[in-house]
């Protein structure tokens, strides 16, 4: 908390100020959607948007953005709206990628994922094993710690794609390889995705 | 305005206190203000919580005419100490009183002190699990500027 009087004290510009409004309604947008008030949290979502894309936004406005659209897609799909967090996440993938610093690298990586799960929802499965495949491949000999949950989720994503596409051998390789990387793991969310492998392969196997 | 941390300063401050303390002239009151307020900011970088808050105090023991930076700094540098000091239910009071006291003609260094001492309220009410004081605290920061789309 003491951190806030220690940023006032070197505020001086029209610039710090938006920097402080853009921080605020971030923070907004995180209480209004653990209240469930996700129309409010769109809106806001989309007020920090555009002061990015305004003149005189942050010095960093990429960073923003992305966390924006994050936002975003995480609140369409608290609200099942697939199709949306689908498109939501399509903006992110579209705007940054492999190339692109960490923060921005992990935001697109995350959707990429993210999408598939929405796919997946929306029954496009060939749609999210294309993703599935696409976040393997790029991103999974990255050393970043956010890597590990992010290729459980989408081994886990890809093998209910194949079991729904009845491609009941590859999806049990699949789960799987989940139970051989990540089987010792007990901390959620990764803890959580093991668990729901080893359910589908117990389903697999007594069909 | 950089604080020196010289404890001569201090002996400068008091000095300036002690000559004009009792002066009823609105000018000399305010150069009285500052050097508190800059012996209580100077008070505060050294660890000195409790004559620090004592300093600040006495700036807001006595209100000018006008709309003083020096109460509102005052006020700001005292929710600081106060923070640090885990006194979190009289920051919340004076983050009231002091966004209270900001309007738009106020500069903006102080509007900004006013904007980030309202944070500070909605980190209390978020630790305290008031998600709605959370909001609200936010909303009234975003009105307070006159913020569109809101």
């Amino acid at each position: 908390m003491t951190r806030f009087f220690q940023n006032s004290a070197c505020l001086d510009s029209d610039r710090e100020l938006v920097v402080l409004v853009i921080a605020t309604q971030e923070r907004r947008v995180e209480a209004l959607t653990s209240l469930g008030r996700h129309v409010e949290a769109l809106l806001a979502c989309d007020d920090i948007i555009a002061r990015c894309n305004g003149k005189g936004g942050p010095p960093d406005p990429s960073e923003h953005v992305a966390w924006a659209l994050s936002a975003k897609a995480f609140t369409f799909a608290r609200e099942e709206r697939s199709e949306d967090a689908a498109k939501v996440c399509s903006e992110i993938i579209g705007r940054f990628g492999p190339s692109s610093p960490t923060p921005l690298l992990e935001r697109a990586g995350r959707a990429l994922v993210g999408r598939a799960a929405h796919f997946c929802d929306l029954g496009r499965y060939e749609e999210a094993l294309s993703d599935c495949d696409t976040f393997l491949a790029t991103y999974q000999s990255s050393a970043e710690p956010w890597i590990s949950e992010t290729v459980a989720l989408a081994l886990l994503t890809k093998g209910l794609s194949l079991l729904e596409i009845e491609r009941s051998t590859e999806a049990t390789d699949v789960l799987n390889k989940i139970l051989t990387c990540f089987g010792g793991e007990t901390e959620p969310p990764i803890s959580d995705y093991v668990a729901s492998a080893r359910d589908l392969l117990r389903d697999t196997e007594s069909e | 305005m950089k604080i020196s941390s010289d404890p001569d300063a201090t002996h400068v401050y008091d000095e300036i206190i002690e000559h004009f303390g009792d002066s009823s002239q609105e000018g000399l009151r305010e150069q009285v203000k500052k050097a508190l307020l800059n012996k209580g900011r100077m008070l505060m970088t050294t660890g000195r919580a409790a004559e620090a808050l004592d300093a600040f105090d006495a700036v807001l023991a006595h209100p000018g005419t006008s709309q003083a930076g020096s109460e509102l700094g005052a006020m700001f540098w005292k929710m600081s100490v106060l923070s640090s000091l885990g006194r979190e239910h009289e920051v919340a009071e004076l983050c009231d009183k002091l966004f209270e006291s900001i309007d738009p003609t106020t500069e903006l260094r102080l509007r900004e002190a006013g904007a980030s001492a309202l944070l500070t309220e909605a980190s209390i009410l978020k630790a305290g699990g008031d998600r709605i004081g959370e909001v609200a605290s936010y909303d009234t920061l975003l009105s307070k500027f006159g913020l569109p789309g809101l």
